[in-house]
């Protein structure tokens, strides 16, 4: 009675934590714009209430996580307060859905909707179209106005994930506490931001539960006569213990077939949607076999079939214009390694505090979950299934560079497992419990919360799009005419938010710094092939150029040089940017 | 013919689950047949489009409706609504009424192959099992 008693007053003081944090983040939140932050993001410009509001939140988790009957309800609530906070800020302060992409994808969409066809010959991502054909037939059959709801993308996304992330952690361990701590792991250390309106956030889900239902519902238990199991027998390593993992639901006789279409539909979609996922698919089924712990062995084959198959047919377009590219990059490791890190480390001071923090927070976050691999050897539990998901999508690295994104990708790829492994340095096993640990928890939450912000929103003095911006651009729409070249600086603008297709767009190769009236029209002349040429120079674009260390003074020359030029006349201009049109040289 | 019942949840409930969807799939047609606009057709129709098709297809692989499956629902939705979507976009046949009914018939034919072809076969939870303590026997 008296421990019924006890349980009831901590889960009270956890609800009241709770609460409290909740309540001190909703009534300080206030709307901010470009003008609020600075070049280290938006962590800066979050009210004080963020940040209580968060330490909060943690503090009732870490009460949940403390209970020696861990109080489920109070846990939940905690991982979807903090989701919330953590993911669902900027669609709340920032006037306009944030991120550059965003607006690309919405114009993808329009011009599908616009059309009812898809344009492979403009853009790659239509030979991979699944998502954008979802989303086009979505908003025109319902009517819902997909800019309304882009902003709450990366919350939904989010919350699609958690419920697949809870399924794969069983599937590693039978221990709630573990499981949740890995759900708040997975939260905090999401900082790559892959989870906007895209293919890609759409893939991330479809990715976690496909490693969730390989590694659950088609589980293998291990056997000592595996080669893994034979080598980790032979190292010196404590007795290994048996985990008493508990079994799905999956062992119902005719349920396994319903999962094994399941699966297969999941790869399907996947490899109609994007480049990448499959092959990490791909990737991580192959894993779990060479461990031996799924019992589909077959799998790897069929989704590499399934991928083949759609790269053969759609993605022909983009593979025979692309090939010679995409060869450069496999084997070439240190070279990917080079463009995708060695070549962000740079800009204004600020910036490059943000890009160096991402480093470190990526490092220590996997230097987190090795240690929860340690932990977890030192009782005597061999996590090698959630080993070999975490360390696979590393051999991504030595076959493409994905434009510089691919340690973004390999990081989000790796974050479930990597997850699971980080909460296993605090919580190896439940009955290794104690208040040192759960002060560890709070001050490790503390610190990813913080470099969740950094790391996440850095750029987001050149990622938030205001509605000037957005105004302007609709007035160039109805300005220039269709057919026509349109240059910017940078691909910071929504200029291809809508009618995509009907524009030529165009980045300048030359930095700000040394372009001059008569080195844009060069550029201009050498690519509108007797189109009309226009410069469209937005705010968004000179924020981007001044994270990326553009000298004082160069925005303010270019625009004075183009103001005074006689080859480019101010067509439309506001408080968010200027179009030029270009008056190409009479031929002689 | 043999009615389908699912463990832990009675036979009338399981009915229910089946006619809710094709319900909410004659209201969809309805809304798009008489081209009904305003806040009645963004809400039905973006929530169907989203989560039913899903829905229907978890259960007819022989799970239960729960948090979880939502989840799981949604990606699969996009998957059926990007495949119908990509062949009439690909074949510039698309047309309002055209896609709904297509969505609309996989929907049904899902409830069909749960309801009658799967017939028997009951229907079972996709999360793991709830320890209830919470302190798994980890170790033996």
């Amino acid at each position: 009675m008296r421990q019924f008693a006890a349980g009831d007053r901590t889960a009270a003081i956890g609800w009241l934590l709770l609460g409290g944090g909740v309540a001190v983040w909703l009534v300080t939140l206030r709307r901010i714009t470009s003008a609020d932050l600075t070049d280290v993001g938006l962590v800066g410009a979050l009210p004080w209430g963020h940040w209580i509001g968060v330490a909060l939140v943690t503090a009732a988790f870490a009460v949940a996580c403390e209970a020696r009957h861990i109080p489920t309800r109070l846990a939940v609530s905690c991982i979807v307060a903090i989701a919330v906070i953590l993911y669902g800020t900027p669609a709340i302060i920032e006037a306009l859905p944030r991120f550059n992409t965003v607006y690309v994808h919405l114009g993808l969409i329009e011009a599908i909707t616009r059309n009812e066809r898809f344009f492979p010959e403009l853009d790659a991502r239509f030979s991979w179209p699944l998502f954008f054909a979802a989303a086009a037939m979505i908003s025109q059959l319902s009517q819902v106005d997909l800019m309304a709801v882009a902003a709450w993308v990366p919350l939904a996304t989010i919350f699609a994930v958690l419920p697949a992330m809870w399924i794969l952690v069983n599937a590693f361990a039978n221990d709630r506490r573990l499981s949740f701590v890995a759900l708040w792991f997975l939260l905090l250390g999401n900082w790559v931001g892959q989870d906007y309106l895209s293919p890609q956030g759409m893939n991330f889900i479809l990715y976690v539960w496909f490693l969730a239902l390989v590694a659950w519902f088609f589980r293998r238990a291990p056997s000592s006569r595996d080669w893994v199991m034979r080598v980790l027998g032979k190292m010196r390593l404590p007795r290994s213990v048996v985990v008493d993992l508990t079994k799905p639901s999956s062992n119902v006789a005719g349920a396994r077939v319903g999962m094994l279409l399941i699966v297969v539909a999941l790869a399907t979609i996947s490899a109609a949607s994007h480049q990448l996922t499959p092959f990490a698919m791909i990737g991580a089924s192959l894993a779990l076999v060479i461990v031996g712990r799924t019992s589909l062995k077959s799998l790897p084959i069929l989704v590499a079939l399934i991928t083949i198959l759609w790269v053969s047919f759609a993605g022909q377009e983009f593979l025979l214009g692309n090939l010679s590219s995409l060869l450069h990059d496999v084997g070439n490791a240190g070279g990917t390694t080079g463009s995708a890190i060695g070549s962000r480390v740079r800009g204004s001071p600020g910036h490059v505090f943000v890009v160096l923090e991402r480093i470190l927070f990526s490092g220590a976050f996997w230097g987190l979950a090795f240690l929860g691999i340690l932990r977890r050897l030192r009782v005597g539990i061999w996590d090698v299934a959630a080993v070999a998901l975490a360390v696979v999508p590393f051999g991504i690295i030595g076959l493409q560079s994905y434009g510089g994104e691919i340690f973004l990708r390999v990081f989000l790829f790796a974050l479930p497992p990597m997850a699971f492994l980080a909460a296993a340095a605090i919580f190896p096993v439940s009955y290794d419990r104690s208040r040192l640990q759960t002060v560890f928890l709070v001050l490790l939450s503390a610190g990813m919360a913080v470099g969740f912000v950094i790391g996440r929103y850095g750029n987001e003095r050149a990622d938030i799009v205001e509605p000037g911006e957005l105004a302007l651009t609709d007035q160039v729409y109805r300005t220039v005419p269709q057919g026509s070249l349109v240059a910017t600086v940078d691909y910071n603008s929504p200029i291809a938010y809508r009618f995509y297709e009907e524009y030529h767009h165009f980045e300048l190769a030359e930095t700000v710094e040394v372009l001059t009236p008569e080195i844009v029209a060069k550029e201009l002349d050498a690519t509108r092939e007797g189109h009309p040429a226009y410069l469209f120079l937005t705010n968004g674009q000179e924020r981007l150029e001044d994270l990326q260390g553009m000298p004082s003074g160069a925005w303010q020359r270019l625009t004075d040089a183009l103001g005074g030029s006689a080859r480019f006349h101010v067509e439309v201009t506001s408080d968010s940017g200027t179009l030029y049109r270009y008056i190409p040289v009479a031929a002689p | 013919m043999t009615v389908r019942t699912d463990p832990g949840q009675a036979p009338a409930q399981a009915e229910a689950a089946a006619a809710a969807i094709v319900a909410s799939s004659a209201a969809v047609l309805t809304i798009l047949a008489l081209d009904v606009g305003g806040p009645v057709r963004i809400v039905v129709v973006f929530g169907y489009l989203l989560l039913v098709p899903g829905l229907a297809t978890t259960r007819a692989a022989g799970f239960l409706g729960s948090l979880a499956v939502v989840s799981l629902a949604v990606v699969l939705s996009l998957g059926i609504d990007g495949t119908i979507g990509m062949a009439l976009y690909a074949a510039h046949r698309f047309e309002s009424v055209l896609a709904t009914i297509l969505v609309v018939a996989v929907t049904l034919t899902m409830v069909f192959v749960e309801r009658v072809v799967s017939a028997g076969r009951p229907l079972v939870p996709l999360e793991p099992p709830d320890d209830g303590p919470g302190v798994a026997p980890t170790h033996r």
